[in-house]
């Protein structure tokens, strides 16, 4: 760690309004493409403002945070708590690095929103909409009121907790990590578990299937399911490698966007998708 | 009635779109509270909470994955209930009105999703300046900007005219503008994917990620399952030190 550099911690302050923006505009801008990408680079502009100085910075870091992101928000207020205590880390310097940024929310987000979307829709919710339908449906006005004090503390206080956790877990991890050649095979880890989810994830979140059929005489053939005795998912990993091609030769992200949208609409008016 | 409607449709494009998500999770979700607060809105908080109660009962336990719904929440809870209780009609016609409103809704939901894509791509022309100070309005003021053109002006003509005005309208839209949507929605996370994809490459690591479509495409692994799956990886990277076999090998 560099010494002539004073140390840049995050204030109290910061990670409170880093939460709040998180709390309430997460999914404000949730699109398509990539889902909650904006709403977490927007919860951690009080960090990425606090943390770095030069305009160069803050754009390689707010940049870092637009890519692809989903997850459940209130048991998913763990990721960007833990990002504020690895993006300190590397603002000083330390063992974090962007990969390895990148790396942790992919490999967090799919579990905890497996969990969450589970224990807050549809356990929590569930039963806190059964005691207040109960009422309701039975004339008593208290009945949206009850569900809504039930899931509204529920989801707070989930938030608040992981929230404070993920920043916390993070910060004792990092600065027990001291010995580099161990910090290169974490990152390198955390690297094959990123191109995993990012594998399954091509089947996960993209599906794209065409409704061709060809009909000869008597016999319907659906196209669709010749290529899935083909490959499942064919269309999708074709389109993601192909787009990714794309990306690799720093093909402008716009033209690209331009390019799939027109495509889309010219493929779905000739019936091809 | 205008005064109603207008109301109304202020209070649909918040929902629409995301105004707070805190409270879009606790009111949005769940067509009890928010039926309930529309009728507040036009008088009469109890039959708001009996109809939309009623509504609730139709879309109990369904879970949204992915911003992925069977039915647009903000026409089946507010929209529905607005136009039940302003036509004097029965909780059971609300029903009815939330299939139908909140199938119509999908359209808006959408279409939502697809004009947002456009505000994430300024966001991205904009963070190259390094600046912060903007960032808001592409990610909370323009959508809800947007959720008012697509809520806000269809809760007030539903309010104002009634639901089958509207339901009108809606069918009158060539049927390709939806399914040309529907397929932009489907392409479009072709490229979400394709951007993460760039961020963790790394060309020795590929095989993982051809390990993570296996379990998925082939043997059905939900997205747990692959993650331990990819944790079972990485820790075998780290006890078998295969790291020092391929180490300069980038």
């Amino acid at each position: 760690m560099s010494t002539e550099a004073p140390k840049k911690k995050l204030r109290r302050s910061d990670l409170l309004r880093c939460f709040l923006i998180w709390e309430s505009t997460s999914e404000s801008c949730l699109s398509y493409e990539r889902l909650m990408s904006l709403g977490f680079c927007h919860a951690m502009v009080p960090i990425i403002n606090r943390l770095y100085e030069k305009k160069e910075e803050r754009a390689e870091a707010l940049k870092r945070h637009l890519t692809f992101f989903n997850t459940e928000n209130n048991w998913g207020a763990f990721i960007p708590g833990m990002v504020c205590s690895m993006e300190e880390d590397y603002a000083n310097g330390g063992n974090a690095t962007p990969d390895m940024i990148t790396n942790v929310k992919l490999g967090l987000m799919g579990p905890i929103a497996g969990i969450g979307d589970t224990i807050t829709q549809g356990l929590v919710k569930t039963i806190a909409l059964a005691i207040g339908v109960d009422m309701a449906v039975a004339g008593n006005p208290f009945g949206p009121i009850a569900y809504a004090l039930i899931f509204g503390i529920y989801l707070m206080a989930m938030g608040i907790m992981t929230f404070t956790q993920g920043y916390r877990v993070g910060q004792k991890v990092l600065t027990k990590i001291t010995d580099p050649a161990i910090m290169q095979k974490i990152t390198n880890s955390l690297s094959i578990l990123g191109l995993t989810i990012a594998g399954a994830m091509m089947v996960n979140n993209v599906n794209i299937v065409t409704p061709l059929t060809i009909t000869s005489g008597e016999t319907v053939v659906v196209i669709q399911d010749l290529l899935n005795q083909i490959m499942p998912g064919l269309l999708s990993v074709i389109t993601v490698t192909g787009t990714f091609m794309f990306l690799k030769k720093n093909v402008n992200v716009f033209k690209i966007m331009a390019g799939l949208f027109g495509i889309s609409v010219v493929l779905s008016l000739v019936g091809l998708l | 009635m205008i005064v109603k409607a207008l109301v109304i449709a202020i209070w649909a494009s918040m929902n629409g779109g995301v105004f707070n998500e805190y409270l879009v999770w606790i009111i949005r979700g769940a067509p009890l509270l928010s039926g309930a607060i529309t009728g507040l809105l036009l008088g009469d908080w109890t039959t708001g909470a009996i109809i939309g109660g009623t509504i609730q009962l139709l879309y109990m336990g369904q879970v949204t994955v992915g911003g992925i719904s069977s039915y647009d929440k903000c026409y089946a809870g507010i929209i529905a209930t607005a136009v039940t209780i302003v036509s004097n009609q029965t909780p059971e016609i609300g029903i009815t009105l939330a299939v139908s409103l909140g199938t119509i809704g999908l359209l808006a939901s959408n279409a939502t999703m697809t004009v947002n894509v456009a505000f994430v791509h300024m966001a991205d022309k904009y963070v190259e300046s390094g600046n912060t100070k903007r960032i808001w309005i592409y990610n909370w003021l323009l959508p809800n900007l947007f959720a008012v053109l697509v809520y806000g002006i269809p809760a007030f003509l539903a309010v104002f005219f009634g639901a089958t005005y509207l339901e009108g309208i809606m069918n009158a839209l060539p049927e390709f503008i939806n399914k040309a949507l529907n397929t932009v929605g489907m392409v479009l996370p072709a490229l979400g994917i394709a951007l993460m994809l760039k961020t963790v490459y790394k060309p020795r690591f590929v095989p993982f990620a051809m390990f993570g479509y296996l379990a998925v495409a082939y043997l059905h692994f939900d997205i747990i399952a692959c993650t331990i799956l990819g944790v079972a990886c990485a820790m075998l990277y780290m006890t078998l030190n295969i790291g020092k076999l391929v180490e300069g090998g980038e």
